[in-house]
């Protein structure tokens, strides 16, 4: 089979991991070629949108196992290819030559046996780093149930590492994937964490996950937790959540004819508030609320539940205050924080500074006035109003509010086009 | 500044960061401003405003420069260097008066995030930064038959300095070409440093020699296949890449 050939193939199936971030390493170039910056880059788009900074692709996509909602599932009836470890590092650098990518991404359909495929894996990452002396990024996916041997190997050679949950309870993952076990995805996590934390030469970038949205009966609710505890115990640094795309028929797998794009838009858009804007989930969903407003986005729906806490004065809230307010995101915060410290601020001083009022002005006070008649600080009124637009927003952008949040960003999508994180 | 007088002319200057200050020095020297700043390129006559030609001063604009590093910050140093870069029709006007705003507010000013000027500034240097930023990830090279890196582009604003540093330490082993079609301005690297030059100095055809390249096919093929068909969504590929850069983007 021929190298085209292989790459379509092996492309085609490393594209449901939704993790393009080449972010969070500042790996110097060593008398080599390549470099990370600590921003990240991307370097193309494709045509859903998606940024394209990694060359993502499987080393194979032959597999042992026969996890239901996978396409490269061993019962499924399909091409399949595999690479060589130096096919994989000649395409990677010299598509890096090229300024085509950021480095690779590389993950594994699992031949054998675990071990055997992370060995595979850690050659050709090997042949990078010390044939080329590659000092790009590279993220590789743990293969699970690998040794610690191999994935400690692996990960003094990568930037960043990661190892997909997918499935957000033991119930389905029993269902869905019944060759992986919980403890082969959670016991790798925590040897990482562990380790990151006494060598900072390893997993540098630090370790994400994934899980699938919609192919099980989970809430939001059980989904958002299971993120936070991620967050708060493994600091992991991003928990990407991927819209389900029915690939397989299976009794056990729920028939949907579209991807749920607009929960991930809003899952995401709660993955912000927890790791930016000082929200607990226990503020946004509980047992009587366990899915978001599909009407509303969570931090507006948020606001017009305690309505108590508003309106703030702009000149006068404390920094999370502010954060709290809808419309208001990270950059907007600290310009005015900066800004107050010299100038009393009103509406007319807002618009100026770029800051967007649209869903701000409801929920704020200028030097203690209000941008209309205080009438209309009423939940009922406001809350019409904010749904009214983001329906509209809705209509008219459809799913590409969610995709910008693709984007890795360090903390607000205005950095999208700068930061890049 | 007040109290200073604007006065009806238009200062004009001959597009260097030299000249620009040298117009800042004077600015200050007379307690004046005038209506208007602009490049002797850009200026067009107009019933209000006399145009005044002012000769660039080396020394007065060392001496500008002294003073927003002493009496300012670097971060206002920095920030007029790169507002200088852009494209923006109004950047020498509002350079002469962030600056005049800055000497009077000394080193909180760039806090000072309500400030027309301020806003202004900042507003400019993030258009400048970000280009460069979207183009350390869309510049493309080719691999020319001698094994040079070669690449060409065009941008609004005059990043071809941003771009030669980034790729100096990127590949801090090849030689590379970046052409900037727009301003006609080569830089060229030969694995140690970098040199900018005008196109105009150099024969671009004796190393330009197109050549059949597996891997750029390969590229291509790449980037259809790894987007989602049920999540297709053109409107924010072109949100985040718009068609201006196409051109020399060989997979779109």
């Amino acid at each position: 089979m021929d190298i085209a050939d292989k790459l379509r193939i092996l492309a085609d199936s490393a594209k449901y991991d939704v993790s393009c971030s080449s972010s969070g390493s500042n790996r110097k170039n060593t008398n080599g070629i390549g470099n990370a910056k600590l921003s990240g880059i991307c370097h193309s788009f494709s045509a859903d949108g998606r940024c394209i900074s990694l060359l993502k692709i499987l080393m194979t996509n032959s597999c042992i196992y026969d996890c239901k909602y996978c396409m490269n599932r061993s019962s499924n009836n399909i091409e399949r290819a595999a690479f060589t470890p130096s096919q994989i590092a000649d395409i990677t650098i010299n598509f890096y030559k090229r300024n085509y990518i950021e480095g690779l991404f590389l993950s594994s359909g699992i031949i054998k046996n675990p071990d055997y495929t992370m060995q595979r894996m850690i050659e050709a990452i090997q042949i990078l780093r010390n044939k080329y002396n590659f000092n790009g990024y590279i993220h590789a996916k743990t293969i699970p149930g690998a040794s610690q041997d191999l994935i400690k190997s692996l990960g003094f050679l990568v930037d960043r590492m990661s190892i997909n949950i997918e499935l957000p309870s033991n119930q389905s993952l029993k269902l869905l994937a019944p060759d992986k076990e919980k403890d082969n995805i959670l016991e790798p996590m925590k040897y990482i964490h562990k380790t990151i934390h006494q060598d900072k030469k390893f997993v540098q970038a630090g370790q994400t996950t994934q899980l699938i949205i919609g192919a099980t009966p989970d809430s939001d609710l059980k989904i958002m937790s299971l993120a936070e505890n991620m967050y708060n115990k493994l600091q992991m640094k991003r928990v990407y959540y991927s819209a389900y795309v029915p690939l397989n028929s299976d009794t056990l797998l729920p028939a949907i004819k579209e991807p749920p794009l607009l929960r991930e838009n809003r899952l995401y858009q709660a993955d912000w508030l927890l790791r930016f804007y000082g929200f607990k989930v226990e503020d946004l969903l509980n047992q009587n609320h366990q899915n978001f407003n599909t009407l509303l986005d969570p931090k507006a729906d948020w606001a017009l539940h305690n309505m108590e806490k508003f309106p703030v004065e702009i000149n006068k809230a404390d920094y999370p205050t502010l954060l709290k307010v809808p419309g208001i995101g990270v950059l907007s915060a600290k310009k005015i924080v900066s800004a107050r410290r010299y100038h009393t601020l009103t509406f007319e001083s807002l618009k100026k500074m770029r800051i967007v009022l649209k869903r701000a002005k409801y929920f704020i006070t200028c030097d203690g006035k209000y941008f209309a008649n205080t009438s209309l600080f009423n939940q009922k009124l406001i809350s019409h109003a904010l749904i009214h637009d983001e329906r509209k927003l809705l209509i008219s952008d459809s799913n590409s509010l969610q995709l910008s949040l693709f984007e890795p960003t360090l903390g607000d999508k205005i950095e999208c086009i700068t930061g890049q994180l | 500044m007040h109290h200073w007088a604007t006065i009806d002319y238009t200062y004009v200057y001959d597009g260097s960061m030299e000249g620009l200050l040298t117009i800042a020095y004077k600015c200050f020297t007379d307690k004046k401003i005038p209506n208007k700043v602009s490049m002797e390129n850009d200026y067009v006559g107009n019933l209000f405003n006399k145009p005044l030609y002012i000769k660039t001063d080396l020394n007065e604009s060392l001496q500008v420069i002294e003073a927003i590093r002493n009496k300012i910050s670097d971060l206002t140093l920095y920030y007029v260097y790169t507002a200088f870069l852009s494209d923006d029709k109004n950047k020498s006007d509002t350079i002469i008066r962030y600056l005049i705003y800055a000497f009077k507010h000394g080193k909180n000013i760039n806090y000072m995030k309500s400030l027309d000027y301020v806003i202004e500034i900042q507003r400019i240097c993030k258009n400048v930064t970000g280009e460069a930023h979207r183009f350390y990830g869309f510049l493309r090279f080719k691999e020319l038959s001698n094994h040079i890196l070669y690449a060409e582009y065009e941008s609004d604003n005059d990043i071809l300095e941003f771009l030669a540093e980034h790729f100096a330490d990127r590949f801090k082993k090849e030689i590379w070409m970046i052409y900037d079609l727009k301003r006609s301005q080569i830089a060229l690297y030969d694995k140690s440093q970098y040199n900018i030059v005008d196109a105009s100095d150099f024969n671009i055809s004796l190393v330009k020699e197109s050549r059949e390249d597996q891997y750029l096919k390969l590229w291509k093929d790449y980037c259809k296949n790894i987007s989602i068909k049920e999540r297709e969504n053109r409107r924010c590929q072109m949100h985040f890449m718009p068609k201006k850069y196409w051109k020399h983007m060989p997979e779109t």
